[in-house]
C-alpha cells in the first residue's frame, strides 16, 4: 500500500547483531513447540509496515499506525489529538478512501483541506446513534476504505469494539479513534497503539492562538516499542501563513 | 402481517380485450379485422359454440357461447373460423409475460380479461396514471390491440371503470368515488341469478345508485346473499379475490425457507443464496436486470387467493431501479439487502422470490483501469446505499466545496452530498 511509513534504521541496525547462543536455541525450542509467533526478539517486532501519518518523526517513532487495528488517541480537549487524526487521514486522503465518521458533529470537514487532504476519496459520516457509526464503519471498511477517523466521546464509546477488530483486521483497515481523556477500559485493550497528548502551551502568531505544542507519548504498542516521546506542534487552520499542519519539535536536552 | 409497499388503499386495475381467439385471427388474417368474423370452438358439451366475435359480428346480433347455427342465423355474412388453441396459448404466455413487468400480483381472469393489482407505489412510474397507462402500453405491445384499463379500489369498481374507458383509454375512479361512479351502473349487468335481478326490477331498483338508498339488511331480507352482494356493489366495496399467476418469470429465483421467519435478519442470511442465483442466471443468459422485484410471501400455497389490493393476506413486495443494469452477485446482492431492509414482516414469511426484471445487454465496466481504488469507490456507494437502507438517510456524506461561496461565512463554503 502506498504511504506506508519508512522503516526505523536503528532497529535495522539492532537486527544485524547476532543472539547469545544459548537465547537464540531456547527461542527456536519455544517457536517450534509454540509456532513462530509465540516469542519472538524485540527488534522483529520494529515497525514500518503501518499508514503513514504524515508527520515523520512519529512514523519513525510508531512505525506508522498498524494495518488492521485500531489506534487510540486520547488526550485532553484543546491538545491537538483531533488535528493530529486529521492531519493523518488527510495524508491517507491522497492514496486511499478515507472516512470521517463524527459522532458529536463538530468536526468541520474543511479542515481536512487545511491539513492538506483531499475530498476526492473522502466520506463523511454523521451518525445519530453510536451504533450507526460502528456499523458505518465497518461497512465502509469492508467496502475499501482504508482510514477511518473516528472523533467520538465517552458516549460513543459505549458499544463494545470487539465487533469492529475482525472486520478490521480482515480488511487491514486503520481505525483511529479520538476518545478523549476518558476512554472505556474496553477500548484500551482493542487498540493496538495508544497514543496520548498532553498540551505543553499554545503557539501564538501575529497575537492570535496558531497552535499548540503538545507532548506525545506512546502508551501501548502491540508491534513495536511502547514507551517513546516526541514533541509535535499542532498547527490550527488559519487564513495566514504557515497554515495548518503537524512537525516535530526539537526534544530540549534531557527533558526525556 | 406483511404491508403492501408502500401501504395505503387498496387499488386494483381491470384491463379489458377482444377475446385472444379473435386477436389470434386478426394476427393470422389481418385483412379480416374489420369484418364480421365469428370464431368457434367446443362447448362445455362438445357442440361447437361461438368463443369470439368482432365487433361487426357483436354488432349483427352474435353472442359469445351462442350455437352455431344461431350465430349463422343472426349475422348470414361473417367470417366463421375454428378457434386456435396453440395460438391463443402463445398470446396468453407473451401477453402474462409483459403484464409481469407491470405488477406481482396479475390474474388472468379469462382471454379476454386481467386483473392487476396496483396498490403500493411502482419505481418505475410516479403516479397511478402513468402505471395505468404503461400496463395498457406493455398489454398492446404483446397483443398488438389496445387493451381498456379500469382502475379502481375494488375489482368490480375496475372493471365497471374499463367497460366504461373504451379500447385504448383508461379510466380511473379515485378513492371514495365508487359508488359516484357506479350510480347509474345497471342492475341488468351484475354478476347475479335471473330472479335476483327481475326482482330488484320489481321493486324500481334499475341501478346501482337506486340500490345504494336501500339499507343493506333490506336487501338481504329480499334477496338472500345477492341482496348483500348486490349493497356491496353499489358501496364500491366487494371483496371479490385475485387469483394471481403463479408462474415464475424466466429470471426468477424462488426459496422456500427451512421454516418460516419473522425476523428480516434471518431473511438477510438467505440473500447472498438468493442474489446468487439469479445472478447465475442472468450471466449465462448475457443479460442484465434494469429492475428487481422482491416478493415475500407468507405461505407457499399456489392456488392461495389473494384478496383484492390487499396481497394474499401476508405477502410483500417490493421493486428498486439499480443507476445501471445489474448481473452480478456484487451488485444485486446490496439491492436485495435493501428490499428487505425495507419490508416490515409482520407475519412470518416463508417463500422469498427474487425476479430480474427489464432484461438487457450486460454493461461493458473497466473500472481501475486509469485511477486506483476506482472499484473501491464503485462498492463504497453501494455499501453507503446499504447503510442508508438500514439507518436512513443522512448518515453517510460527500462533501465538496462549494464555488463562489463568501470565504468568510464557512457554514456556506461546504456542499453536502447525500452518499
Amino acid at each position: 500500500m502506498a504511504g506506508t511509513a519508512a522503516p526505523d534504521p536503528q532497529a535495522a541496525a539492532a537486527s544485524s547483531r547476532p543472539l547469545p547462543e544459548r537465547l537464540r536455541r531456547a527461542l527456536d525450542v519455544c517457536q517450534v513447540r509454540y509456532g513462530p509467533a509465540a516469542l519472538r526478539a524485540g527488534v522483529e517486532l520494529a515497525p514500518g509496515a503501518g499508514l503513514a501519518t504524515g508527520v515523520p518523526a512519529l512514523d519513525r517513532l510508531t512505525g506508522g499506525l498498524p494495518l488492521g487495528r485500531v489506534t487510540l488517541l486520547g488526550g485532553p480537549p484543546g491538545a491537538g489529538a483531533v488535528g493530529l487524526g486529521l492531519a493523518a487521514l488527510a495524508a491517507s486522503s491522497h492514496e486511499v478512501p478515507v472516512a470521517l465518521v463524527d459522532f458529536e458533529h463538530t468536526v468541520d470537514p474543511a479542515d481536512l483541506l487545511a491539513y492538506a487532504g483531499t475530498f476526492e476519496r473522502l466520506w463523511v459520516v454523521r451518525p445519530r446513534q453510536p451504533r450507526e457509526g460502528w456499523a458505518a464503519v465497518r461497512a465502509l471498511a469492508r467496502a475499501g476504505v482504508r482510514a477511518c477517523l473516528a472523533v467520538a466521546g465517552a458516549a460513543a464509546l459505549e458499544p463494545d469494539p470487539t465487533t469492529l477488530l475482525p472486520t478490521l483486521a480482515e480488511t487491514r483497515a486503520v481505525c483511529t479513534v479520538v476518545g478523549g481523556r476518558q476512554v472505556p477500559s474496553c477500548w484500551r485493550v482493542a487498540s493496538s497503539l495508544t497514543l496520548a497528548v498532553e498540551p505543553l502551551g499554545w503557539w501564538w502568531v501575529h497575537g492570535d492562538i496558531a497552535g499548540v505544542d503538545v507532548a506525545l507519548r506512546v502508551d501501548k504498542h502491540r508491534l513495536g516499542p511502547a514507551g517513546g516521546r516526541l514533541r509535535l506542534r499542532v498547527r490550527f487552520p488559519r487564513p495566514y501563513p504557515p497554515g495548518a499542519g503537524v512537525e516535530a519539535l526539537a526534544v530540549p536536552p534531557g527533558s526525556g | 402481517m406483511i404491508v403492501p409497499a408502500g401501504g395505503g388503499a387498496p387499488r386494483l386495475a381491470c384491463l379489458r380485450f377482444p377475446h385472444l381467439a379473435l386477436v389470434h385471427v386478426w394476427r393470422v388474417h389481418p385483412e379480416l379485422r374489420d369484418e364480421p368474423v365469428v370464431v368457434s370452438g367446443p362447448g362445455p358439451d362438445g357442440r361447437e359454440i361461438i368463443l369470439a366475435a368482432s365487433p361487426a359480428a357483436l354488432a349483427a346480433g352474435v353472442l359469445p357461447g351462442q350455437r352455431l347455427r344461431q350465430a349463422e342465423t343472426a349475422c348470414p355474412g361473417a367470417v366463421r373460423l375454428p378457434g386456435n388453441p396453440e395460438g391463443v396459448a402463445g398470446l396468453r404466455r407473451a401477453a402474462l409475460a409483459a403484464l409481469a413487468d407491470c405488477s406481482p400480483w396479475v390474474e388472468w381472469t379469462d382471454d379476454a380479461t386481467v386483473h392487476l393489482d396496483g396498490s403500493g407505489r411502482h419505481p418505475r412510474h410516479p403516479d397511478e396514471a402513468a402505471w395505468a397507462a404503461a400496463c395498457g402500453r406493455q398489454l398492446a405491445a404483446a397483443l398488438g390491440v389496445p387493451p381498456a384499463v379500469g382502475v379502481g379500489g375494488s375489482r368490480f369498481t375496475a372493471f365497471a371503470a374499463a367497460t366504461a374507458a373504451g379500447p385504448g383509454r383508461v379510466r380511473r375512479v379515485a378513492p371514495g368515488a365508487a359508488a359516484a361512479f357506479l350510480a347509474p351502473w345497471p342492475v341488468a349487468e351484475l354478476p347475479l341469478s335471473e330472479e335476483a335481478r327481475t326482482r330488484l326490477g320489481a321493486f324500481g331498483l334499475h341501478t346501482l345508485g337506486d340500490c345504494a338508498q336501500v339499507p343493506a339488511a333490506d336487501l338481504q331480507r329480499q334477496l338472500g346473499p345477492d341482496g348483500l352482494l348486490v349493497h356491496r356493489l353499489a358501496c364500491g366495496r366487494d371483496d371479490a379475490h385475485l387469483r394471481p399467476f403463479r408462474e415464475p418469470p424466466a429470471f426468477g429465483v424462488r426459496l422456500v425457507l427451512a421454516g418460516t421467519v419473522q425476523d428480516r435478519e434471518a431473511l438477510r442470511f438467505t440473500a447472498p443464496r438468493v442474489a446468487e442465483a439469479v445472478a447465475a442466471r442472468l450471466v449465462a443468459a448475457g443479460r442484465a436486470a434494469g429492475r428487481l422485484r422482491l416478493v415475500l410471501r407468507a405461505e407457499d400455497d399456489p392456488d392461495a387467493t389473494v384478496e383484492a389490493g390487499r396481497p394474499s393476506g401476508g405477502s410483500w413486495w417490493g421493486e428498486r431501479v439499480p443507476p445501471q443494469p445489474v448481473a452480478t452477485t456484487a451488485e444485486i446482492l446490496p439491492i436485495l439487502l435493501g428490499l428487505i431492509g425495507s419490508a416490515a414482516p409482520v407475519a412470518p414469511v416463508l417463500v422469498l422470490e427474487l425476479c430480474a426484471l427489464e432484461l438487457g445487454p450486460l454493461p461493458a465496466r473497466q473500472v481501475d483501469l486509469w485511477h486506483r481504488h476506482d472499484a473501491d469507490r464503485e462498492a463504497i456507494t453501494q455499501a453507503v446505499g446499504r447503510l442508508h437502507d438500514r439507518f436512513g438517510p443522512g448518515l453517510v456524506w460527500r462533501v465538496r466545496l462549494r464555488e463562489g461561496a463568501p470565504p468568510d461565512c464557512p457554514e456556506r463554503r461546504l456542499a453536502w452530498v447525500p452518499g
